[in-house]
């Protein structure tokens, strides 16, 4: 199950507050700014910075 | 005791507690969640977010209550979710994040509530000052804690300081009140109540 569309309207990088976006294979949300990457589990976003994995830029586009 | 390790403990024990917690504290949590349900009113096509949502029982509520609303929750932890999950409906939205650094968009909400969790936020001003930021102009932050003001909650409050790492500190009225000015709500009241003989509450309101 992918995230709402609603929830996705609102959802921000609890970092930068900024938009975050799908990652392509829907298993994460993506912060381009930050290049963080914030997991799914079990179709809830956990949106904790601590535990976000951290990608290159380069990476992090290809999210 | 520094922010990161308090919030570890957190972490910890309420990762451990969540098969249990509801069956536990089911008179508290059942107390509680009646007294703030009783002082929330949403309109039709509202949003709200319940910050330290835990395993879903005000939001179980609300979701009865307020039927035609959207109730998103957050908790920072994982297995307390995965509980809220199971006994909410797919139109309540639930993700992982801390009250200091909620993971929102500026004003998405209409209402931003937060049931038993306060003690527990190493950064109470940032947390109010996030809960205000996540807030639309005009909407309303309700927050139900224990309240120092009772002998027992003191008592409790401070062996907990002692015995429990993932305990943070309870407040008296003025003091909440205090940190609700420091956030920007000079505006803001407090009722405090008791649940039973011993234990005493409060709801904070607030409007942005």
């Amino acid at each position: 199950m992918t995230i709402k569309q609603e929830l996705l309207d609102i959802l921000a990088c609890p970092k930068c507050k900024g938009p975050v976006r799908p990652a392509t294979d829907n298993k994460g949300l993506v912060c381009e700014r930050c290049c963080l990457l914030y997991e799914i589990r079990d179709d809830i976003p956990i949106m904790l910075i601590d535990e976000a994995k951290h990608l290159d830029r380069q990476s992090i586009a290809k999210q | 005791m520094n922010q990161q390790n308090g919030r570890e403990h957190v972490v910890k024990e309420y990762s451990l507690l969540a098969p249990e917690y509801d069956t536990r504290w089911s008179f508290y949590i059942e107390a509680t969640t009646r007294e703030t349900i009783a002082r929330v009113s949403l309109a039709p096509g509202a949003r709200l977010l319940d910050v330290g949502c835990g395993t879903g029982a005000l939001l179980e509520k609300l979701a009865q209550n307020f039927p035609q609303t959207t109730l998103v929750g957050v908790d920072p932890v994982p297995e307390m979710l995965a509980v809220a999950r199971g006994r909410l409906s797919a139109s309540t939205e639930l993700g992982g994040g801390w009250a200091e650094e909620l993971p929102f968009a500026d004003d998405s909400f209409d209402t931003v509530v937060s049931c038993n969790a306060f003690h527990y936020i190493r950064q109470p001003v940032e947390a109010l000052q996030e809960m205000t930021r996540v807030l639309r102009p005009g909407g309303e932050i309700i927050i139900t804690d224990w309240c120092d003001d009772y002998l027992a909650c003191r008592i409790c409050d401070w062996y907990l300081r002692w015995f429990s790492p993932a305990h943070f500190k309870v407040y008296r009225e003025r003091e909440c009140l205090r940190l609700l000015q420091e956030a920007g709500h000079p505006e803001a009241h407090i009722q405090r109540y008791k649940i039973n003989w011993l234990w005493g509450l409060m709801t904070a309101k607030a409007t942005k």
